[in-house]
């Protein structure tokens, strides 16, 4: 059973442990970006010409058409978010694959286990907070980040003296970006759930390395399955594990990834890259198949989990 | 001739309740093919410290850690009434124990751990905690990693002494403490903490700084109870005797269960023997339970080795 009136507490505990992946990891982020931001339009100021956001410059940008300037403005803004989603997935990766193997390697798993908290419990204040309260934090401190960005593009559109809401605040289109990082959040849960329930599933019997575990079990049946489809049927497999593993991770309903290609401008690209992140896009992920297949295998591998913390001890 | 005390002999010298807060039958625990506890059978009536003594490797973590759910186990074996890995957590609520030294986490802070413990723990007290810690030197922004050795104990201890716990189960609890802290400790233990009501087993190499505070001693080696006994019936039953060279013949006649020479006399343990007897030939004293653990370990073949006391 899991008892939720435990988990506020625990979450705050991972939080202790974790305070440099999960709090100080994005701010770190942040203020690189920022700081890339401040140098670029350092420089743009320095060589007057062919700069992104000078006066020029604006009252060119200011000229586009409405769909035109949605789609630049966005670029930005989603490029934020990405960079936030990569660090998160490799920070909750380690978090945990380690969350519970480090427990019995340093042999605190004897005091946590003196504790009135159930296995399911310990194992549910886990996976939300990979799930649910590290994303939440991320995506909080790539809001602020959007929202300085605009500020600073705002300072320069007055400078231009171009309309603020048409050229800035209006094409950025914050309320409908921000629910949708909101709402995009859980459903990525829901999607990633398999491979996090890996995760806690290696951590909890892994008795070394179970980062290597996690990833190498899965590698290695994807070789396997190559192997044999090729020796039978001279083609790849089609369900191979590996390359659905891979797709779990890296096609998430974040932003992961803006396929930046050298046809990036023409319009039908930026717009399916751009058009990919919305509400309606989140939702319809709700509605697929492979979707639901993957949370009753996660539910599945978190189960065997419980089971294995239960039985474990410090050797 | 079985001398080991019933249950009934227990109730009727302590006057306790014949409530039982560990009840075990044939409690086996085996890693592979190596046994380490072989089908035990035993039971811990409430209001008792009871001493678990063994040489190292005898078994007595794992039937520790088989009674607090850290471990899987057959047999049957009844905690509380609650079943160890079943119920876990429910069994947690009235449980306080120390596995192991050195089992903090070492990245929390002190702070950090009181809130949890206070959070988690229907039977904290914030107030007691801070209490115990008050008189070391512990403060509450110290993270566990920083403390040295005995402070991290010291701080283990204080909370679980913080726990209103119906048993607590201390696994060499003092290992790294200076001599001064451990003896206000069990003096701690005995005066403040133990009320009768709560049952407590310590397991310790330094068994003479507990057999005082001891009323049931469990001798455990290669998996198996070899002596289950309440102290006063052990008193009763296994005499000292000092003799001079003169009287040893005599008194080896008599069978001791064990022989050790002490600044040119002869020390001789016996089990079961007339007092009477033994006082002609030499000085008679209560053995001490280290003495009395040596003999016993070293002498496989005395009928005490399969002295168990059962409850039916």
């Amino acid at each position: 059973m899991i008892q939720l009136a435990q988990l506020p507490i625990l979450v705050r505990r991972e939080f202790w442990e974790h305070r440099w992946a999960f709090i100080y990891a994005p701010l770190i982020i942040a203020a690189l970006a920022l700081l890339l931001l401040i140098m670029g339009l350092f420089f743009a100021v320095e060589i007057d010409n062919a700069q992104l956001f000078t006066e020029s410059a604006m009252r060119e940008f200011a000229s586009n058409s409405a769909a035109q300037k949605n789609s630049l403005m966005r670029i930005p803004l989603l490029g934020l978010i990405v960079n936030f989603t990569g660090i998160m997935q490799i920070v909750l990766f380690f978090y945990l694959v380690g969350a519970l193997y480090d427990e019995r390697k340093d042999r605190s798993i004897l005091f946590w286990k003196s504790l009135p908290v159930s296995d399911s419990t310990t194992i549910a204040s886990k996976l939300l907070t990979a799930g649910l309260v590290v994303p939440v934090v991320y995506m909080l401190v790539a809001a602020g980040l959007q929202l300085l960005f605009l500020l600073t593009v705002s300072g320069y559109a007055l400078a231009a003296d171009v309309p603020l809401w048409s050229t800035v605040w209006g094409p950025a289109g914050l309320p409908a970006l921000w629910t949708n990082m909101l709402v995009a959040i859980p459903v990525q849960m829901l999607w990633i759930l398999p491979l996090f329930g890996w995760f806690l599933l290696v951590s909890a019997f892994a008795p070394r390395l179970p980062w290597m575990i996690a990833l190498a079990v899965p590698g290695l049946i994807g070789l396997f399955q190559n192997y044999f489809s090729l020796m039978e049927r001279l083609r790849m497999a089609d369900h191979n594990l590996w390359m659905l593993f891979i797709k779990r991770f890296a096609d998430g309903v974040l932003p992961m990834s803006l396929n930046i290609t050298d046809d990036l401008f023409k319009d039908t690209v930026m717009n399916s890259i751009i058009n990919a992140f919305s509400i309606s896009n989140t939702l319809a992920r709700l509605g697929r198949l492979d979707m639901w297949i993957g949370v009753g295998v996660g539910l599945v591998l978190l189960y065997a989990a419980i089971r294995i913390r239960a039985r474990a001890t410090d050797k | 001739m079985n001398t080991t005390s019933t249950v009934a002999d227990v109730e009727a010298r302590y006057g306790n309740s014949n409530e039982i807060v560990i009840q075990a039958h044939k409690l086996r625990k085996q890693y592979g093919r190596k046994v380490a506890v072989r089908d035990i059978s035993f039971s811990i009536p409430k209001g008792r410290i009871v001493g678990l003594v063994g040489p190292n490797g005898a078994g007595k973590t794992s039937a520790l850690k088989a009674m607090l759910g850290l471990a899987g186990f057959s047999g049957e074996l009844s905690v509380l009434g609650l079943h160890p890995l079943h119920q876990r957590d429910e069994l947690m609520k009235h449980i306080a124990f120390i596995a192991d030294v050195a089992t903090l986490p070492q990245w929390i802070r002190v702070r950090e751990l009181i809130k949890l413990m206070a959070s988690v723990h229907p039977m904290f007290s914030i107030d007691e905690c801070r209490q115990y810690l008050s008189e070391t030197k512990i403060r509450p922004g110290d993270k566990v990693k920083t403390l040295s050795k005995g402070m991290i104990v010291q701080l283990h201890l204080a909370l679980v002494m913080a726990i209103d716990a119906k048993l607590l189960v201390l696994d060499e609890p003092t290992l790294g403490l200076d001599i001064m802290f451990r003896k206000r400790f069990y003096q701690h233990l005995l005066e403040e903490y133990f009320d009768g009501d709560r049952t407590i087993i310590i397991t310790t190499h330094q068994i003479e700084e507990v057999e005082h505070i001891l009323t049931d001693l469990i001798f455990i080696q290669d998996g198996e109870i070899v002596l289950h006994s309440d102290m006063d019936s052990m008193q009763q039953r296994y005499t000292e005797l000092m003799v001079a060279d003169e009287q040893l013949a005599a008194a080896l006649a008599l069978g001791p269960m064990h022989q050790r020479k002490v600044f040119g006399r002869h020390v001789l343990l016996f089990e079961d023997t007339d007092q009477a007897k033994l006082s002609q030939l030499g000085e008679l004293h209560t053995p001490a339970v280290a003495d009395l653990f040596v003999a016993i370990m070293s002498n496989p073949k005395t009928p005490s080795q399969t002295a168990t006391r059962e409850t039916a």
